[in-house]
């Protein structure tokens, strides 16, 4: 990776854009109810006005900041920005209320740093090998990707495996809709002419993420200032936020590369995302920890396991992306929709045409945690006013923002339309436990899906072992198995067990 | 339940218009083929959880109440102001609006916060700056077409 790609940032306008996308990811993240998605799909229409570089470092620095704001807000209040900082929640809250805020703080930034740093620097060394062996998989073995990335994020994202079916499902669904590209036909456009070509991705973004949302907030009893101050119950004036010497030598060097490897071999398994990185390192640390008995009262070593994993994952999770053009996540999977808006496509000669844009993109991973740890210097005391904003300012600028920023880049009244009418069932489903992100990820893979499948079935003649004769298929599909026993069968009914038995 | 329903008939419609097309062979798979695999397999999903749900109702989170229907009417009135009206005059009045809702709904819930602050005072802030914040930003700032 050239020097040249870090100059690129100190030359031009990026580590600005860089900047901002942090300092809006991190807001969207640690503020209860928003999410670094949302953020990126309120971006989204924004980026057909914006070079296409500017706007994946922009995407980078959000997905970054979003990450690590969603710990802020669980450490200092106990309500995680993001299912990704449940871990630091639970130790995080515990030493706010021992009057450790800052502690807990200080390490959530740095351990998040250290794991974005290693990610990053694994990314950038491994991503050109990983491209070179995508070269290898030809179209059945895409199928069982896919397949295996839309069940793992099914299984992941959803506490009722039936729902997360339906969920998928219907992603898929509205996917197939549009002219088809095998035949020219058009299909299921239910005699609506402005479907005719399919349901538009920024119109399925802005109705999931931007309109869903809001009719969730109206649905909820509102939050007052004064109610979230009374969690944050740690009258601490002083904040040292400086890791002591005592407490790194508690964490250990090894655990900081341990949980860094977890989080990036987890973000690089497409579906699994933050959450599943940040469980995975805290359960292994907790396992090799002389301190086991501090976990679940404030272990600090805790938090550094979740925080470094879930920050190493977010490199991570842009290898499949960026190499084979498969999301593993919401966020990915709307990275993915900037590089299609820019008639970008992902896969093995995306590193070579586009260098000049992926190089400087996967550098803004190595410099955006060092953003983490400074503004946690400058502004870290007043973390604690950020889910104090007033939703009577958020909520509209959100909503307006959403469907200006849809007519801005479509001109079209009808996809907004699409957009309150998404927005409004999607908030139905989910208020009854139907994921969003299966079905973002089914919405956004189903055509390739759909192209793999056929594909593949006209290369063998309708053999359908086609799929089970290709090694690399096979052993997808048998990973993708594993998956199902583990996370669909056995993890439950161990979550089960471990719940009778705390209510004995 | 009434999830259910709706999303029952969205793939009943779905699935009818999918077995209108050419379905193909597995050598050759046609248009409808996968259409009609997806809504075939929501079917089956679908009535597994019709099922489960008869036998054990669930309890939504959050129901349907009178904010939202405000909000639908918001947004619809938004829809249909945008290119009559043009940027700032819909803009002013949605925001202002959906401001002053989010203030009903914050009173609706906790009475001690009624006043001219949250019913006219913050959504005119909103509408204000936001309308600006918007209009800067899309406008001069990326040189976006605004209605």
């Amino acid at each position: 990776m050239s020097f040249e790609y870090f100059k690129i940032f100190f030359e031009s306008w990026l580590i600005v854009y860089l900047a901002m996308g942090y300092f809006i990811g991190f807001f969207f993240g640690a503020v209860p109810g928003l999410t670094a998605t949302l953020a990126i799909s309120l971006l989204l229409p924004l980026t057909f006005g914006m070079e296409v570089l500017a706007a994946l470092v922009t995407c980078v620095g959000i997905f970054v900041g979003g990450i690590y704001g969603g710990g802020v807000t669980g450490i200092l209040i106990n309500i995680p920005g993001a299912p990704a900082a449940a871990i630091t929640v639970l130790e995080g809250y515990q030493l706010t209320q021992q009057g450790k805020a800052d502690r807990a703080l200080s390490h959530s930034s740095f351990s998040s740093m250290i794991g974005g740093m290693i990610g990053a620097l694994f990314t950038i060394f491994l991503i050109q090998y990983v491209s070179e062996f995508s070269l290898y998989f030809k179209t059945p073995d895409k199928f069982s990707l896919i397949l295996m990335a839309i069940v793992v994020s099914m299984l992941i994202n959803s506490k009722d495996m039936m729902k997360g079916i339906i969920a998928t499902l219907l992603g898929l669904m509205l996917a197939a809709i549009g002219i088809d590209t095998f035949d020219a036909v058009p299909r299921m456009s239910f005699g609506i002419e402005n479907i005719r070509e399919g349901v538009q991705l920024l119109t399925i973004v802005v109705g999931t993420f931007a309109i869903a949302e809001i009719f969730n907030q109206l649905a909820s009893i509102p939050l007052r200032a004064k109610d979230i101050l009374e969690k944050f119950n740690a009258n601490q004036n002083k904040f040292d936020f400086k890791p002591r010497r005592e407490e790194l030598k508690e964490i250990g060097f090894w655990s900081y590369v341990r949980s860094s490897v977890i989080g990036f071999l987890t973000g690089i398994l497409p579906g699994a995302g933050a959450a599943m990185a940040a469980l995975l390192a805290y359960a292994v640390s907790k396992g090799f920890s002389k301190r086991k008995n501090l976990f679940g009262k404030g272990s600090i070593e805790g938090i550094a396991a979740a925080e470094t994993a879930n920050n190493a994952m977010c490199p991570g999770a842009i290898i499949p992306m960026l190499t084979f053009g498969i999301p593993g996540d919401a966020v990915t999977a709307l990275i993915l929709g900037v590089f299609t808006l820019h008639g970008l496509v992902p896969g093995p000669m995306l590193m070579i045409e586009q260098a000049d844009t992926v190089g400087p993109m996967l550098i803004a991973f190595l410099i955006t945690p060092v953003l983490i740890v400074i503004s946690l210097f400058l502004f870290g005391r007043y973390y604690i006013k950020i889910p104090l904003v007033n939703r009577q300012l958020l909520y509209p600028f959100i909503a307006f923002t959403a469907m200006i920023g849809l007519y801005a880049a479509t001109f079209s009244l009808v996809q907004l339309v699409h957009a309150a009418i998404i927005g409004f069932v999607i908030f139905l489903l989910s208020a009854r436990n139907y994921p969003t992100v299966p079905f973002l990820l089914g919405f956004i893979l189903g055509p390739i899906f759909e192209n793999s499948l056929r594909t593949s079935m006209a290369l063998s003649g309708g053999d359908l072992t086609i799929f089970l004769r290709s090694p690399f298929s096979l052993g997808l599909l048998i990973l993708t198995a594993i998956m199902i026993y583990f996370l669909g069968i056995r993890l439950p009914k161990m979550l089960q067990e471990q719940e009778n038995e705390s209510n004995n | 339940m009434p999830v259910i329903i709706m999303l029952f008939l969205f793939t009943v419609a779905y699935l009818v218009q999918a077995i209108g097309l050419p379905q193909g062979d597995l050598k050759n798979i046609g248009p409808g083929f996968y259409p009609v695999l997806l809504s075939v397999l929501m079917l089956m999903a679908l009535a597994y959880q019709f099922f489960k749900e008869r036998k054990t109702p669930e309890r939504p989170q959050a129901t349907v109440n009178k904010f939202h229907l405000v909000l639908l009417a918001l947004l619809s009135g938004l829809i249909m102001m945008l290119e009559s009206l043009g940027y700032f005059a819909s803009a002013l009045v949605f925001l202002l609006t959906f401001s002053m809702l989010l203030g009903w709904q914050l009173v609706e819930y906790h009475k001690d916060e009624a006043g001219k602050k949250v019913m006219i005072g913050l959504p005119l802030v909103a509408a204000l700056t936001i309308t600006g914040l918007d209009y800067a930003l899309f406008k001069l700032v990326f040189d976006f077409n605004l209605p």
